[in-house]
C-alpha cells in the first residue's frame, strides 16, 4: 500500500544555504510523526513544502502516490507555529470560513464547526471577537482551524506551546484520537518530552539534512542503554570533571550519564555515594532529550 | 467544485461591510463631499444682508454722482435696499488730507473701502480701490463693473452721443450656456452647474481611492502579519485567494459608491444643483469598477511586498498621489475637456478613472473614445492582476526586512 504522505529528495535553497538538503521519509495514516529538530534545522521549511506553501527546488511531495496539486489542499490541516487569525471576525464564523475554503460543503462546515468549538469547550465563546479571546483559547481556536474539515493529514508546529497542563492533556487525547481514527499527524515539537510520549517514527533533522530517522524503540536501542539516571541532594558537579564520566547531563538536582569505558555503574556510585546524597539510581535508555542534544552538539549521527 | 474566489470574495466582503470604518465612511464622505462643493457655493451666492458703504475720491467729479445712482439701482439686498452706498469724499487740493479722511474712516470700520478716482480717468481708464480686504470679488466686481459703466457713458456723452441712446445700447446681456450632442438636441446647462457635477465625480473618485487604497493595503498586511497567509496559502491557490481578495473588495467599494450614487442623486435631483442623466451615471459607474479594480490589484501587489502598516500608510500615500494626480487638469477639463492634453493621458490608465469620470458630464464623448479607453482599461486590469498574482505568490512570506526591488524582479521571474 503506498503511504499517505511521500517526501522524496526534497531540496530547498535560499541563496546559497540549503534550508532542505535531500530529506526524505514517508507518513501514514494512524501515524503520529515525529518531526524534530533544533530551531533553524528546515523543519518549517520542509512542512512549507508539504503544505504547497513553497515548492522545492527538487524532490517530490506525494499524497497517496500522486505528485501533490491544488486538489490536495482539502485533505491537508496546518497549524503553524508562528500563530495568527483574523482578530476582528467572530469565532464561529472565522472557523467556519477555513473549513469551506477547505472545501466542505457550508452546512457540514457548521456542524464540524460547533462539534469542535463544544469539544474544547469554546462553545459559549462562540459568537466573540477572537482578540478578545486569552492566547491559550486563541490557540485552541487556531488548533480547531487546522482540523475542522477532517483531513487526512494534519501538520501541528509545536502545538502544545502557550497551554496550560490541563489544555495540553486535552489535546493530546485529541490527537490520540485522531491517530486512532486514522488521520495522519505531523507533530514538528522542540519538546522532547512531548514527542517521547506521543509521536513514533521520528525524524531528526539538523542543517537541513536527517540525523536520525526510524521508530522511536530503534533509536533508542542505537544510542545504547547506558545512560544512568541519578537523583541527589548536594553539588553534583564533581561529575562533570570524574574520569569515569564519558558525557554528563547536569542540573540542579539530576544529572544523565554515560559512563567512560570499563567503568561499571557500581564504581561511579561508589563515587556518587561518598560525595552526595543519592536519592535515585538506574540504568536506562537514554532520554529522547539526551539523545537529541547528543546528536545536535555531537555534530551527527554516532 | 465551487471555485475558492468566491468563498474568499465573500468573505473578504462580508467581514468588512459591516465593520464601524466602512458604515462611517458611507455617510462621512458624501457628507464631506456635500461641504466641499455646495457649501462654498451657497456661501458665495448667499446675498448680503447690509449695505457696503464706499467711499470715493473723486478728483473729476462727475464719476461718483452717477456711479451711486448706478450702483443703487443695480446691487440691491434681498429686501430691496440698495446693496452699496457711495459717499463722496469732497476732494481738495490736498491729495494726502484726502486719503488720511478716507483712511480714517476706513479705519473705524465705517466703510469697507475707498476709490480713488484720478482725473486722467476718462483717458486712460485707471482708478484705484484701498481696502482692507481686496479678495471679496462680490464687491470688486461689482465696482468694477459699475465703474466701468459710468466711464464710459461719459465718454460717449463727451463725444456727443445722445444720453438717451447710450441709456438704449447699454442694456446688459444675458448668455445662455447649452450643451449640445451630435444629434442636435439642445439642453440647458450653465457654468457652475457643470462644474459642481464635474467636480462631484472627481471627488466621488478620489474619495474613494484614499479611503478604500488604505483598507486594501492594510487587509494585506493584517494576514501577513497574523501569519494567516500561511494557513490561507496552503488551503487555496495564491490566484484565487487575490482574484477573491480583489474582487471582494472591489464589491466593497461599488457598494460604496452605489451607495453614493443613490444619495447624491436624490440630492441632486432635488436641487437640481446637479445635471446628470442616467447614462452619464452608468458610464461613470463603468469607469470606476474598472479603475478600481486596477487600482486594488496594485494595491495588493504592493502590499504583499510590504510588512508594516506604516510602510503601508506611505505607500497608500504614493499611490493615491499617482491616480489623483488628474486633479491638477480640472479646470482645463472644465474650460476644455477635448484639450489634446486629456485626450492624451485618458489612455494612461493610471489616470482613465479620473479624467473620464470629469469629463463625462461635461462633453459628449464620442463612442469610439469611450471603446478605446475602456480597452485600455480592461487590458489594464488584466495584466496587473496577472502581476499582482505572482508578486502575492511570493511576496506574502515575506515578513522581515523589505526585499529590494532586485528580489521583486526575481520574484516576478521564478513565480
Amino acid at each position: 500500500m503506498t503511504p499517505l504522505l511521500q517526501a522524496e529528495h526534497l531540496v530547498k535553497k535560499f541563496g546559497d544555504l540549503a534550508a532542505v538538503d535531500d530529506v526524505s521519509f514517508s507518513v501514514d495514516g494512524g501515524m503520529i510523526f515525529g518531526l524534530l529538530g533544533p530551531n533553524g534545522a528546515g523543519k518549517t521549511t520542509a512542512i512549507r513544502m508539504i503544505l504547497g506553501i513553497t515548492f522545492p527546488d527538487s524532490g517530490h511531495v506525494l499524497l497517496g502516490g500522486e505528485e501533490f496539486c491544488n486538489r490536495h489542499r482539502n485533505s491537508v490541516g496546518y497549524l503553524p507555529e508562528e500563530r495568527g487569525l483574523y482578530r476582528k471576525t467572530m469565532v464561529l464564523e472565522t472557523v467556519e470560513y477555513f473549513a469551506v475554503l477547505r472545501g466542505m460543503p457550508r452546512s457540514q462546515a457548521r456542524r464540524s464547526a460547533e462539534a469542535w468549538l463544544k469539544r474544547l469547550e469554546m462553545w459559549g465563546e462562540r459568537s466573540r471577537k477572537l482578540e478578545e479571546l486569552s492566547k491559550g483559547n486563541q490557540q485552541k481556536i487556531q488548533f480547531i482551524v487546522s482540523v475542522v474539515h477532517s483531513p487526512k493529514l494534519v501538520i501541528l508546529d509545536e502545538p502544545f506551546a502557550g497551554l496550560d497542563p490541563v489544555n495540553q492533556s486535552v489535546l493530546t487525547d485529541i490527537l490520540l484520537e485522531l491517530k486512532k481514527q486514522g488521520t495522519a499527524v505531523i507533530l514538528s515539537t522542540h519538546q522532547m518530552d512531548q514527542a517521547e510520549k506521543l509521536a513514533d517514527p521520528l525524524l531528526l533533522i539538523d542543517h537541513g539534512q536527517v540525523v536520525l530517522n526510524g521508530p522511536l524503540t530503534e533509536i533508542k536501542r542505537q544510542y545504547g542503554t547506558d545512560t544512568i539516571r541519578l537523583e541527589f541532594d548536594g553539588d553534583g558537579s564533581f561529575l562533570a570533571s570524574s574520569p569515569s564520566v564519558k558525557k554528563v547531563h547536569l542540573y540542579e538536582n539530576y544529572a544523565e550519564i554515560q559512563l567512560a569505558d570499563h567503568i561499571s555503574p557500581q564504581d561511579i556510585l561508589k563515587e556518587a555515594v561518598a560525595r552526595i546524597s543519592v536519592r535515585r539510581f538506574d540504568i536506562s535508555e537514554p532520554s529522547l532529550n539526551a539523545i537529541f542534544l547528543q546528536v545536535v552538539q555531537g555534530g551527527g549521527a554516532a | 467544485m465551487k471555485s475558492k474566489w468566491v468563498t474568499v470574495a465573500w468573505w473578504e466582503y462580508i467581514t468588512k461591510v459591516r465593520t464601524k470604518t466602512f458604515l462611517l465612511s458611507l455617510i462621512v464622505t458624501p457628507v464631506f463631499l456635500f461641504g466641499l462643493t455646495f457649501v462654498p457655493s451657497i456661501l458665495a451666492t448667499r446675498p448680503d444682508s447690509e449695505a457696503h458703504v464706499v467711499c470715493v475720491i473723486d478728483r473729476t467729479g462727475e464719476i461718483a454722482g452717477p456711479l451711486d445712482t448706478l450702483l443703487r439701482s443695480r446691487q440691491k439686498l434681498p429686501d430691496g435696499q440698495p446693496a452699496f452706498l457711495v459717499r463722496p469724499i469732497q476732494a481738495t487740493s490736498d491729495t494726502a488730507a484726502d486719503l488720511r479722511a478716507a483712511l480714517d474712516l476706513l479705519v473705524k470700520e465705517k466703510i469697507v473701502g475707498y476709490l480713488i478716482i484720478p482725473a486722467s480717468i476718462m483717458k486712460d481708464g485707471k482708478a484705484e480701490y484701498r481696502s482692507q480686504n481686496v479678495g471679496n470679488l462680490k464687491v470688486l466686481s461689482a465696482l468694477e463693473g459699475g465703474l466701468k459703466d459710468v466711464v464710459v457713458r461719459q465718454r460717449m456723452r463727451r463725444a456727443g452721443v445722445d444720453p438717451g441712446l447710450v441709456e438704449k445700447l447699454d442694456r446688459s446681456i444675458d448668455l445662455t450656456a447649452l450643451k449640445v450632442s451630435k444629434t442636435g438636441e439642445a439642453e440647458e446647462g450653465d457654468f457652475m452647474q457643470l462644474f459642481l457635477t464635474s467636480l462631484a465625480f472627481i471627488i466621488a473618485m478620489f474619495f474613494l481611492i484614499i479611503t478604500t487604497g488604505q483598507m486594501l493595503l492594510r487587509s494585506t498586511i493584517e494576514e501577513k502579519s497574523n501569519r494567516i497567509i500561511e494557513v490561507l496559502v496552503s488551503s487555496s491557490p495564491s490566484l484565487d485567494l487575490m482574484a477573491g481578495k480583489i474582487i471582494g473588495l472591489s464589491m466593497l467599494g461599488i457598494t460604496q459608491v452605489a451607495a453614493w450614487a443613490i444619495l447624491g442623486l436624490v440630492v441632486a435631483l432635488s436641487a437640481s444643483v446637479v445635471t446628470v442623466t442616467l447614462g452619464q451615471l452608468a458610464l461613470f459607474l463603468l469607469y470606476f469598477i474598472l479603475g478600481y479594480l486596477f487600482i486594488s490589484a496594485l494595491f495588493v501587489a504592493v502590499g504583499s511586498v510590504l510588512t508594516t502598516e506604516q510602510e503601508a500608510q506611505q505607500w497608500t500615500g504614493y499611490l493615491s498621489m499617482i491616480f489623483t494626480l488628474p486633479l491638477i487638469f480640472i479646470i482645463t477639463g472644465v474650460e476644455n475637456p477635448n484639450s489634446p492634453i486629456l485626450r492624451i493621458l485618458e489612455f494612461v490608465p493610471f489616470f482613465t478613472p479620473m479624467i473620464m469620470a470629469q469629463k463625462i458630464p461635461l462633453t459628449q464623448i464620442p463612442a469610439w473614445e469611450i471603446g478605446a479607453t475602456v480597452l485600455v482599461l480592461v487590458a489594464s486590469v488584466i495584466l496587473s492582476m496577472w502581476v499582482a498574482g505572482k508578486i502575492f505568490r511570493v511576496g506574502i512570506l515575506i515578513t522581515g526586512k523589505r526585499p529590494s526591488f532586485d528580489e521583486v524582479v526575481r520574484w516576478f521571474r521564478s513565480a
